[in-house]
């Protein structure tokens, strides 16, 4: 997209569903860099606005996610200036490497959404059912493992093995550059 | 937290559930600096943690994120706006284009602009795609919806109520409101959780009302609606009526299943309901029946019962649901014996799921209640009797012991069936389950009588069933 209209015309549809694509990867990006989801919808939020309000500077042979990035990379850190008072995960230093780090693997990311999917259907009957009642109910770690009768730190390793074992899957099936 | 400190799993999760304190995030930190091997670890966890946020719709999507479809060629499976077909679809492409030009407005506009959005008066329901097979929806999309009709494919999706709903085509759909889903065709699975208590699946013969829970609506060809409640309770009405407490035809709970005729409008059990795979979920009009079972039904005839037996086709494996019935809000599953494999015989047979008050005594006097099955084609039949018992005659009869053996549970420690067992290593109450076989060489039905013997108690579970086609040779 190069910058031959006036950013007053708004982003062209073909802008707007390339941004659209990308949501979950900015997301997770944001929600790396914050150490958690909290707030993260709003610094997602301003980080779009800002990309439409400078669609015409995006130059379309570059990859897209890479260019939002920066941008979800600059609104974390004035997110983090403005929560100064407030606890943060994360300092300075570790948000310059994790980011480093991510944009080394933007061009996969966002595929990772759908291959997700296709891993979630590899878990058995059991383990979908406990990631559906944390993330699709929003149930709290705590109440699944009074639910089922086991203590919380036992339910959280599960959470963690469960989480892994789906980030080694969606790993492996970037690496073959193919949907199983 | 342990006496040695955390581990960096344990400070992980504490950092995504939110919990950490001061003290836990700057170990974290530091673990984060010292060790790329943790930062990796790190990037792992928090990557599907937020992406699985993300799919399920939790994350506060901004609502100017609103817009249209982005595949606004009609597919050939999908016919966009019904009936009136020209005038809504003109309808509809203007409240799209408004919707659009709307959010692009947002980006363009200062925040204080964000007021006139949300004047903006918004034509049908906003939802986000979760999940999307063979549909013009992208995963993490939000679209404002007012039909969907769609002959195959799959959809999930968040409307903005909280409920969640999951299909496979055929179906169509009219989203009435946030909290009101009219079904015209075809079969959906709902799943309000705590947010949504209140919801309205409306069909040609009935009203479901949920109460907070998970429940099938399924309008069959001729209008008739079945329901079936996974978890919690929905109150059934007939179509047209007022939902008050005196219109109220039932209530139904979980693993309770009932068909509203169009033609009577009265209710009546539905005794079989063929499952999907993996979730508790109604399955669509199009998927395959169990090649084998082609009817589960018993002889039990009590006013307001509405329990039912759930056909999974191919289902048997390890975790397999053994009932719909919770137990003490847990899912009975079937499992290999401990460091054993499930056994391969039984993977893959069409697993008939049972409930436990069959075996219930009435009036102090043991059941006498039997189950048919009508089946289609040679196969083995296989009943998984609780080993604590003592086999009843026709079961010694009929069938032969395997030698295979199956645990059902985890069983909730109040459960009457589980009285005097202690629980396993893991902490869990499991039942061991013998594994015997009959082979059904024609087409015809089968009975399996009751699992107590006259005259005794039953504190023992119910037998759980599987049929697996015998291989004929050509």
């Amino acid at each position: 997209m190069q910058g031959n209209m006036p950013e007053t015309s708004g982003p062209p549809p073909e802008f707007v569903q390339r941004l659209t694509a990308s949501q979950s990867a900015m997301y997770a990006f944001i929600v790396s860099l914050l150490g958690g989801a909290n707030d993260a919808d709003d610094v997602l939020q301003e980080t779009n606005m800002k990309l439409c309000r400078r669609w015409s500077q995006y130059d379309r042979e570059q990859p897209f996610l890479r260019w939002a990035y920066a941008f979800a990379r600059f609104e974390v850190m004035a997110y983090r200036k403005s929560k100064q008072r407030s606890r943060l995960v994360l300092d300075n230093t570790l948000v310059a490497t994790i980011a480093g780090e991510l944009e080394e693997s933007a061009d996969t990311a966002d595929s990772r959404l759908k291959l997700l999917e296709v891993c979630l259907k590899r878990l058995n009957a059991r383990q979908r059912e406990l990631i559906f009642a944390r993330y699709g109910r929003g149930e709290a770690v705590r109440d699944i493992a009074v639910r089922l009768s086991r203590p919380e730190n036992a339910v959280a390793a599960l959470f963690y093995r469960l989480r892994k074992i789906l980030a080694v899957c969606v790993q492996s099936l970037v690496g073959r550059g193919r949907m199983a | 937290m342990n006496h040695d400190g955390p581990t960096f799993e344990q400070l992980c999760h504490a950092v995504l559930e939110g919990s950490a304190d001061e003290s836990d995030l700057e170990l974290f930190r530091e673990r984060l600096h010292r060790s790329a091997a943790d930062r990796e670890a790190y990037h792992q966890q928090v990557l599907i943690h937020a992406l699985l946020i993300w799919q399920n719709g939790r994350a506060g999507v901004p609502e100017s994120l609103v817009l249209a479809p982005v595949d606004h060629s009609a597919p050939s499976n999908l016919i966009p706006f019904g009936k009136s077909f020209p005038l809504r679809r003109a309808m509809l492409a203007a409240a799209a284009g408004v919707a659009l030009l709307l959010s692009l407005s947002f980006w363009l506009v200062p925040h204080r602009d964000q007021q006139v959005l949300s004047l903006a008066p918004a034509k049908g329901v906003s939802v986000d795609i979760l999940a999307s097979s063979q549909s013009p929806y992208k995963v993490g999309q939000r679209v404002v919806l007012e039909r969907l009709d769609m002959q195959t494919g799959s959809l999930r999706f968040r409307i903005s109520s909280g409920a969640v709903v999951d299909f496979e085509g055929p179906v169509s759909l009219e989203f009435v409101n946030p909290m009101l889903l009219r079904l015209e065709r075809g079969s959906i699975n709902t799943d309000v959780g705590n947010e949504a208590k209140g919801f309205v699946v409306e069909t040609p013969s009935a009203n479901v009302l949920d109460i907070g829970t998970s429940f099938g609506t399924s309008v069959c060809a001729d209008g008739s609606t079945d329901i079936a409640v996974f978890e919690g309770e929905v109150q059934v009405y007939r179509a047209g009526v007022p939902l008050t407490q005196e219109s109220r035809l039932a209530s139904l709970v979980e693993g309770e299943a009932a068909r509203m005729s169009a033609r009577d409008a009265k209710l009546e059990r539905v005794n079989m309901l063929t499952l999907k795979g993996g979730r508790l979920q109604v399955r669509g009009l199009n998927s395959p029946d169990s090649p084998v079972v082609l009817n589960v039904s018993d002889n039990i005839k009590r006013a307001n019962f509405y329990r039912c037996y759930t056909v999974v086709p191919g289902g048997m494996a390890e975790g397999a649901l053994a009932s719909l019935t919770l137990n003490s809000h847990l899912q009975l599953q079937w499992h290999a014996m401990p460091g054993q494999v499930f056994p391969q015989e039984l993977k893959g047979a069409d697993l008939i799921g049972t409930f436990q008050s069959f075996a219930k005594r009435e009036r102090g006097e043991p059941v006498k209640n039997n189950i048919r099955l009508d089946l289609s084609r040679p196969c083995a039949v296989y009943v998984l009797f609780d080993t604590r018992a003592t086999p009843p005659a026709w079961l010694q009869r009929d069938f032969r012991d395997t030698g295979l053996r199956v645990r059902s549970g985890p069983w909730g420690k109040f459960a009457r069936e589980v009285k005097a067992l202690k629980p396993d290593a893991a902490g869990e109450l499991n039942l061991t389950h013998s594994v015997w076989r009959r082979d059904v060489l024609s087409a015809t039905a089968v009975t399996l009588g009751p699992p107590g013997i006259p005259g005794k108690g039953y504190p023992y579970a119910m037998y759980g069933v599987a049929v697996k086609a015998l291989e004929t040779s050509p």
